[in-house]
């Protein structure tokens, strides 16, 4: 009798030994996380200052942007950027999906980021990006002939989520 | 006993998937301005001759060496006078405006000058205007976009010309949206 109750306890203890550490991992993925996920736009080297702000909220001016003499086509430019993703207060390893939507436009052009026509729904733009490496993108705005000539806006929404 | 055990087994194992199946997310913005300005362009499109660069702003023609009693170049006709002779283009300049961001024009005119001051006693005709270097002359007026108008030009070459006298010009067109 005494050794088997002396067993329960042990038992009894070996489970909490096992499961508290993990429930506690638990807690700190749906708390506040010490260790968080983050994202963050950057300039391309190569491709010269873009960005007029960086960061998680980002921003392109794209000055002004007109036909080329002698051309038929719509009016198009092209932008590039890299994205970081990285976790913040901890290592940065495994993968992610980046995600990207057209949250507010002023219906004057139309978008592509890597070539992708991005729109009002979710398009996944890199399927397994690297957390803590930088991935170069493309942003192609095209301004059809027929618009006329004025202000440009709009915003683009990123999401991230680790696999 | 082993009851116990196993149940102890199950809630360990329940705790497992749990941390592993943790996702995080992350959000960002990116905002795109600018501004998008109305262009027109204009393209010389033909020419009699041997045209360069036709189709192109910037295109060019040599004529070769001329005279009052010589062969005209292709597409061109000589037409001697008793004190001086024209050189005139048969199908005259092809100019092409298109524009771009500008949906409340529908129309422009074109204007031509010289690029520099001919030579005395020769006198250069484009369109209905007698061009020169000073003054831009409106050589169209309400022309549509897209539409390759041939312009008449002529070289009026008085026989007072001393021979090897370049007749070198730049016809320089504008156009204004309207």
């Amino acid at each position: 009798m005494g050794m088997k109750y002396l067993m329960k306890i042990v038992a009894l203890a070996l489970c909490f030994a096992v499961t508290l550490p993990l429930y506690a991992a638990r807690r700190r993925a749906t708390a506040p996380p010490a260790e968080m996920l983050s994202i963050e736009f950057v300039d391309v080297p190569a491709a010269g200052t873009t960005l007029i702000a960086t960061g998680a909220d980002a921003w392109i001016d794209l000055n002004t942007v007109s036909q080329r003499a002698g051309s038929t086509a719509s009016v198009r430019a092209r932008r590039q950027f890299g994205i970081r993703i990285f976790r913040t207060g901890g290592l940065s390893w495994g993968t992610a999906t980046v995600t990207a939507r057209v949250n507010s436009q002023d219906g004057r052009s139309s978008l592509r980021i890597d070539g992708k026509p991005v729109a009002g729904m979710p398009v996944v733009i890199d399927a397994r990006a690297l957390v803590g490496a930088m991935t170069i993108h493309t942003l192609e705005i095209e301004i059809p002939d027929s618009v006329a000539a004025g202000p440009l806006a709009a915003s683009i929404s990123w999401d991230v989520t680790t696999q | 006993m082993n009851k116990f055990i196993m149940g102890c087994f199950v809630v360990a194992v329940l705790g497992i998937p749990t941390y592993a199946m943790a996702v995080e997310n992350a959000a960002g913005t990116l905002t795109v301005t600018g501004t998008v300005a109305s262009s027109i362009s204009l393209t010389v499109e033909t020419t009699d001759g041997t045209c360069t660069l036709c189709g192109t702003s910037a295109a060019s023609l040599a004529l070769g060496t001329l005279s009052k009693s010589g062969a005209a170049p292709a597409g061109f006709t000589i037409t001697p006078a008793s004190s001086s002779w024209t050189l005139a283009s048969q199908n005259g300049i092809g100019v092409k405006v298109t524009k771009a961001n500008l949906p409340a024009s529908s129309v422009y005119t074109l204007s031509a000058k010289l690029g520099s001051a001919p030579t005395s006693g020769i006198v250069w005709t484009v369109g209905a205007i007698t061009a020169n270097a000073t003054t831009i002359q409106t050589i169209g007026s309400g022309v549509a976009y897209d539409s390759t108008l041939p312009y008449a030009w002529n070289i009026v070459i008085q026989d007072s010309v001393a021979p090897t006298t370049p007749i070198d010009n730049v016809i320089q067109f504008s156009a204004v949206s309207a």
